[in-house]
């Protein structure tokens, strides 16, 4: 049962009862019958949607079975049909007023298909032989219309994934993959008046997480890497902004899959910092080593130096943003720097550390710097998390903890023996300081 | 106002999606009809790569060892082939630009790479030494290699293509007709000895059920 209909049930029960007056129940229930009018339940609108998969994939069995059979011109025109029963079918929406997801979803999946299938069927015909890029570009820049007619999650998500399937086969091929951004940003304004019209519902949260997972492999993709190591100041300062986007926009209370950008952000961020407490990724970076091969274009490179400016910036200024958004920590009365402050400003250690390894080579401090703030990060998280009672918190804190020093171990010329009982003695303190934890909080809870 | 905008840009995609599909079909109908006719002699491809889906991979004796330039081109861009017919009546490469022809049959494509020319020259101790040519080898990306064909008929076509091209027998001839309009090809048929390959298929049914 939907909250709405079970509200809706509470109401005439809290009327019988005498707890509200009528004219009140009347007025809630008519504020919420119109939202239930306008919700359709995700079960009808999955089924709808492999509906139509299911019919689209067939029709283009059903014409590639009997292809040989058919004249040129029928095939051209049947290459047409599926499309134009999507436009006639948008068109007919749009006429009458039809608002729901449960008809939408559906049609933009088989819009999205019946482009990809009328592009194929017209290859067949003609022979025409055709790059898989420039198939995998058009298909996907086609797709954009269907986006904006049905604001559909899979053509959305299909955009995104369009796009860095071609950024990959592109940079294969020295391609120029940097046209994955603005041609990324075409998409923008949709996903911006979805965020505004269906803030936080799952569609919202689905198509951010597409967007967010496909732009963070693309930022990989689509560098020229003639600069090696400047990835790790590209990637934190990415990282952060996300973070902090999330943190400045995304309600704390809500799940992870409605919180993409701070969940996403924060465990970039820890990967990459865990990645760099290493020495192997700080080795053989910096001008020194500079690509100057012919597979390397000196003049997309800057691409990449524009980012390494760019985002740390989008980073700090996104830090103030949050800042201002969201209401400074405080402990027994006293206001502290907020936890995420201090994961913020890892685009700055990180390029530290970049400058210390690629001009002195001194790859060993580099990850020790690396080391000693990733320490403090997951000791201050494991704090603020004991501060606020965030179960959350307290685990990843730990979890960070045990990891470096699990990774140490690893990495270190110790026997198995030790490690072994090191990883024990590890997980172990890992269990009792989450039950003790666990149960102190409860205390707390009681308490109080 | 917005709502009107966001309309519009829905409305010039509709137009771009129709737009792409009839400008592919246009153009290539217009070849079709209005194309020069050209025949190309078809050459030996590797029988594990003849086949990806349901098309025959096709390969031509006028490009297969590269065209000779004098000049190196940049992979992926485009060039024009000037073309010519030989003594069998078959087109071949007469000179690679890369500026469109004001005149002739031309076929516009894509380098793949292209390589300085060498040829081995025997030394006085009886080895050999590679000395450049002074030309360069261009490989192209081809837009007629392949040629589509139904799942049932796939496999017998590549088979008979295969035969007609065996190095070692060459008693047929396959070729592949092709139109030829403003530096764009659209493939008409497959001839395996001067019969299309949908009718030498059918022919060797007959004879082996």
């Amino acid at each position: 049962m939907n909250h709405v209909k079970f509200l809706l049930q509470e109401l005439k029960s809290w009327t019988d009862e005498g707890i509200l007056d009528p004219e009140t129940s009347t007025r809630i229930a008519s504020r919420y019958a119109d939202a239930e009018m306008k919700s359709v339940a995700w079960s009808r609108i999955i089924l709808g949607s492999l509906g139509a998969l299911l019919v689209g994939l067939g029709v283009i069995a059903l014409l590639a079975a009997n292809w040989d059979d058919i004249s040129r011109p029928t095939r051209t025109a049947l290459s047409f049909m599926p499309l134009v029963l999507c436009v006639i079918a948008y068109f007919m929406a749009v006429r009458n007023g039809w608002s729901s997801r449960g008809f939408f979803e559906p049609l933009g999946i088989f819009w999205s298909l019946s482009i990809g299938a009328g592009i194929s069927l017209i290859a067949q015909t003609y022979h025409i032989s055709g790059d898989p890029e420039s198939f995998v570009l058009s298909w996907t820049l086609l797709i954009l219309p269907v986006i904006y007619a049905t604001q559909a999650v899979v053509p959305f998500i299909g955009y995104f994934v369009g796009l860095l399937t071609w950024a990959s086969m592109s940079q294969y091929s020295n391609g120029i993959t940097v046209l994955y951004w603005p041609l990324a940003l075409l998409a923008l304004p949709a996903v911006m008046s979805i965020r505004k019209d269906t803030h936080l519902s799952i569609r919202t949260g689905l198509i951010t997480w597409g967007a967010a997972l496909c732009s963070t492999a693309a930022i990989g993709v689509t560098l020229e890497k003639t600069l090696p190591g400047l990835w790790m100041i590209i990637y934190s300062g990415a990282f952060a902004t996300m973070f902090l986007a999330g943190i400045a926009y995304e309600s704390k209370d809500e799940p992870i899959l409605q919180t993409p950008l701070r969940t996403l952000g924060g465990c970039g961020l820890a990967i990459l910092l865990y990645l760099l407490i290493f020495q192997w990724p700080w080795d053989d970076i910096g001008w020194h080593y500079y690509h100057t091969q012919r597979d390397y274009n000196p003049l997309l490179a800057y691409f990449d130096y524009f980012l390494a400016c760019v985002l740390p910036v989008l980073a700090g200024f996104m830090l103030i943003v949050a800042n201002r958004k969201v209401d400074a920590s405080t402990w027994k009365g006293l206001k502290v720097v907020s936890v995420w402050t201090a994961w913020g400003i890892a685009p700055v250690v990180v390029a530290g550390a970049y400058s210390v390894a690629s001009s002195f080579s001194h790859e060993f401090v580099a990850s020790l710097i690396i080391t000693i703030y990733l320490t403090g990060l997951s000791i201050c998280t494991l704090v603020e998390g004991l501060m606020r009672r965030t179960m959350l918190l307290v685990n990843a804190g730990i979890l960070v903890v045990i990891s470096i020093i699990v990774g140490k171990f690893f990495s270190s010329d110790l026997g198995f023996t030790t490690k072994g009982i090191a990883f024990i003695v590890s997980g172990g303190l890992f269990f009792l300081t989450n039950a003790y934890v666990g149960r102190y909080l409860r205390k707390e809870e009681k308490v109080s | 106002m917005k709502r009107k905008l966001i309309f519009l840009i829905i409305a010039l995609g509709i137009v771009a999606q129709f737009g792409l599909l009839s400008t592919i079909i246009i153009r290539r109908e217009l070849t079709l009809r209005s194309g020069e006719i050209c025949r190309f002699e078809t050459a030996p491809v590797d029988p594990f790569d003849a086949f990806r889906g349901q098309y025959v991979q096709l390969s031509y004796t006028a490009f297969s060892s590269g065209v000779l330039s004098d000049r190196s081109f940049t992979a992926n861009t485009w060039c024009y082939l000037l073309l010519t017919t030989d003594t069998n009546g078959y087109q071949i490469v007469s000179s690679i630009t890369d500026s469109k022809p004001t005149s002739g049959t031309f076929i516009r494509t894509r380098v793949r790479y292209s390589y300085e020319d060498h040829i081995e020259k025997p030394t006085p101790d009886n080895k050999y030494h590679r000395e450049p040519t002074g030309k360069w080898k261009v490989h192209l990306n081809l837009p007629f290699d392949r040629y589509y064909m139904p799942e049932k008929l796939a496999p017998q076509a590549e088979t008979a293509y295969r035969e007609a091209n065996r190095a070692a027998r060459r008693e047929k001839q396959a070729v592949a007709r092709v139109r030829i309009w403003r530096g764009m090809v659209v493939i008409e048929d497959i001839e395996i000895d001067g019969k299309p390959i949908r009718e030498v298929i059918q022919a060797e049914r007959i004879i082996k059920p």
